[in-house]
């Protein structure tokens, strides 16, 4: 069965950039825009991996963490990865301090994520 | 052998007899102790000095209950403090040791102790203490009263001179009574203030009424002031709780009494003269004493200070000067300026001088900048005066403003820096997302498409680009960063180590070597880790960058003693060195002349240097390469100079 990936980003370029080039390399791809929509997709699929930016449109500005809270207590066996911006060690502390498998800084080369995404999921990259 | 042994022991028996009658006929007291702290023997003097019978000394320790020792000050003797006690414990004799007994019949006796420890051959531990003793009471007694005869005349002597060399009247008073009141271990002492009013008033005789009434100052001492006509006043001493003031006592208060007569008839003399003196001998006696005092604190201002003439001839010049320029007085008054030295502040205060002959009186003081060889900024002002005979001089003042200067400059650029710095870091974060963007589709785009030939140079491009953008948005972050060092200590040869890994891809793409020399034994330093070997390795990426193919990169450290004390470390290449009008702006933001530079590299270097309280400094080498060297100290100058807000907590996301 191909491992189950959800990629939350408010950025559209983003988003379909990611699943062209994960769809090729053996995952299925959904994806989501909103912190809402994404926990809903949580709560009822089996994901092996949640791809999260930290900041999403609300106005909290670390909705990925909330996220990522969320995943850990509804979703355990979700391995997660955040993407930022914003290169501030608190915030990468805080995310690591809640479990999160890796923080990484945008722009984030996709071979590179892709590389981290199989060895989280436990696949050949 | 029976009787060999019989002898032997009579003669022991008969010698210890012997010595048992010396030691009871002695005047000294003496006591055995056994090594378990308990009295095995005493003699007969040790009763007689401490009133008690033999049977109530032998068999008890040194916490005999029946006395009580004291220190003399009072303080209780504690019994581990004892000297036998201590020459039980660590074998050693104590000496002359004075000690203080309240007998049981309440006699305070004064002893002087010694102890001796017992050894029998070839053990090291004492089996016994011998003490001894003397009654030294009424020595000490004298001895007591020796001193404070000693401490009386030492007050009167003192009092007297200060009378004599003109000490005012006031101040003598309360020396006076303080040293009154020492001697006599008074609860407080007194003169009546009348003496001071009546000075004043220009007479000076108080009236009857004036007399303290005994029911005022019970068990007190009341001792007149006497004066020629009338008396002047009067010391009152008030003894302590159960102490008395007895005739000795009032001798001494008297001798001190006629001394504040003495100087309070002295000074209404001198205020009635100072009514008919002249007004140019009191303004004389003014300018005088003010003359000297001026004098006094021109030497101990801490900066340089001259008096010159306006040919530059030296009037004065105050300590600060002399041990500045290393010339003595002699050698500098009626000098030429030039005579301190041809190095700053001299050379300034020489050409400044012209400028205050033509200076306008209404316009400011010139003032002059000059820094030394030494690295120190000088700040010069001439004041022009004129003395009363209308001669024209300047009074020239070198302040070393050095930490002003650097406090500046680092001010300066830390407000640049936190304007710019969220400007900077808040384009930074909202250019990472588009260019994330454009990344990530790039990055699609090349995964399915990359195998055609016609596309590769495309993405190569852009690639390129892409890449060159990320680098400069990543330190452009960096450069905002707030301003939070996690401070440890630091080995320099770790972090150069540090650096120098970090640069050895890049050296080996580009041919160059980097040499990495310490002196070996520097000392730790209180810094950043990973925000210095950050500095090195910028400054290592610009050396490498800019050296020939086949050069080296020297990358040294050194320690620093002297006005500050830290290491030094320079980074050295071989490349073509600064341009001249560039030195003074490589540490500008996005000042670059290296294709595809951000510009950045060295103003974070700077920045984060300034936040150790360190200094960096661009330089050109004499064989044309270029040198930035890094100082840091081993105890930053001040905290907190830190540069702009923390950005994280602005813009964060």
């Amino acid at each position: 069965m191909k491992p189950r990936l959800l990629v939350v980003d408010d950025e559209e370029s983003i988003l379909s950039a990611i699943r062209d080039y994960f769809e090729p390399r053996g995952y299925e791809v959904d994806c989501a825009r909103e912190l809402e929509e994404a926990e809903a997709l949580l709560s009822h699929i089996r994901y092996a991996l949640l791809i999260a930016d930290l900041r999403l449109t609300g106005v909290q500005g670390n909705e990925g963490l909330e996220l990522i809270r969320f995943a850990r207590e509804r979703s355990p066996w979700t391995r997660t990865i955040v993407l930022t911006g914003y290169g501030s060690s608190e915030i990468e502390m805080e995310a690591i301090g809640r479990g999160v498998d890796a923080f990484l800084q945008k722009p984030q080369p996709l071979a590179e994520l892709a590389a981290i995404a199989a060895n989280l999921t436990g696949r050949d990259a | 052998m029976p009787k060999t042994r019989e002898a032997a022991e009579s003669a022991l028996r008969e010698s210890e007899e012997r010595l048992r009658a010396v030691v009871a006929a002695l005047e000294e007291g003496i006591v055995l102790y056994e090594a378990d702290g308990s009295v095995s023997s005493c003699n007969a003097s040790a009763c007689r000095i401490l009133g008690l019978r033999e049977d109530q000394i032998v068999g008890r320790t040194s916490r005999n209950p029946s006395l009580r020792a004291v220190r003399e000050d009072g303080s209780p003797f504690e019994p581990e403090s004892h000297p036998a006690t201590i020459t039980l414990l660590t074998g050693l004799p104590c000496s002359r040791v004075t000690m203080g007994i309240e007998r049981a019949d309440g006699v305070l006796v004064w002893l002087s102790v010694n102890s001796r420890p017992l050894r029998r051959r070839g053990e090291p531990d004492p089996f016994a203490v011998a003490v001894s003793f003397v009654d030294v009471t009424r020595a000490r007694s004298s001895e007591r009263e020796m001193r404070w005869r000693a401490d009386q005349h030492s007050v009167i002597a003192d009092l007297a001179s200060h009378a004599l060399e003109g000490t005012p009247l006031q101040e003598l008073m309360e020396k006076a009574v303080r040293r009154v009141t020492d001697v006599l271990d008074l609860a407080r002492c007194g003169i009546t203030d009348r003496l001071q009013l009546h000075l004043r008033a220009g007479v000076g005789w108080p009236d009857k009424d004036d007399f303290p009434k005994g029911a005022d100052h019970p068990g007190a001492a009341v001792i007149v002031i006497p004066g020629r006509q009338r008396s002047w006043g009067f010391l009152i001493a008030h003894p302590r709780p159960g102490g008395r003031i007895g005739s000795e006592e009032t001798r001494f208060l008297d001798s001190v009494a006629t001394l504040l007569a003495m100087a309070a008839e002295r000074e209404r003399e001198q205020s009635s003269r100072r009514r008919t003196e002249s007004r140019q001998e009191r303004l004389q006696h003014a300018l005088r004493t003010s003359a000297q005092e001026w004098r006094l604190t021109f030497d101990a201002l801490t900066h340089p200070l001259l008096l010159v003439e306006l040919d530059g001839r030296i009037i004065r010049l105050n300590r600060a000067a002399r041990d500045l320029s290393g010339v003595d007085y002699d050698k500098a008054v009626f000098q030429h300026v030039s005579v301190l030295g041809k190095g700053q502040p001299w050379r300034a205060i020489r050409e400044l001088l012209p400028q205050v002959d033509s200076a306008d009186a209404e316009a400011d003081d010139p003032s002059i900048q000059a820094r030394d060889d030494q690295g120190r900024t000088w700040d010069i002002t001439m004041s022009p005066v004129t003395s009363p005979d209308n001669q024209k001089g300047v009074v020239v003042v070198a302040r070393d403003i050095t930490d002003l200067v650097r406090l500046q400059e680092s001010l300066r650029r830390s407000e640049t820096m936190s304007a710019m710095g969220a400007l900077v870091a808040g384009v930074a974060h909202e250019v990472r997302n588009p260019l994330f963007g454009i990344s990530a589709t790039l990055d699609a785009f090349e995964s399915r498409f990359g195998r055609r030939k016609d596309f590769r140079r495309y993405f190569d491009v852009l690639q390129v680009e892409v890449k060159r953008l990320s680098e400069l948005m990543h330190q452009l972050l960096d450069y905002g960063k707030p301003a939070r060092l996690d401070l440890a200590e630091v080995t320099p040869d770790e972090v150069m180590a540090m650096a120098a890994t970090a640069c050895e891809p890049l050296a080996s793409r580009c041919g160059v070597d980097v040499a990495v020399r310490s002196d070996g034994g520097l000392p730790q330093l209180h810094v950043d880790r990973g925000r210095i070997a950050q500095v090195f390795q910028n400054l290592l990426e610009n050396a490498i960058q800019h050296s020939p193919k086949g050069k080296t990169v020297l990358f040294r450290a050194e320690r620093v003693d002297g006005d500050r004390d830290g290491v030094r470390f320079a980074v050295e290449d071989a490349g073509p060195g600064f341009l001249p009008g560039d030195l003074h702006r490589v540490f500008e933001p996005f000042f670059t002349r290296r294709r595809g530079g951000t510009g950045l590299g060295l103003s974070i270097v700077q920045r984060i240097v300034d936040q150790h309280g360190g200094e960096v400094l661009a330089a050109n080498l004499a064989s044309g390469g270029a040198a930035m060297t890094v100082f840091l100290p081993l105890r930053p100058r001040r905290a907190g100079l830190t540069g702009p807000p923390a950005l994280a907590e602005m813009v964060r996301g």
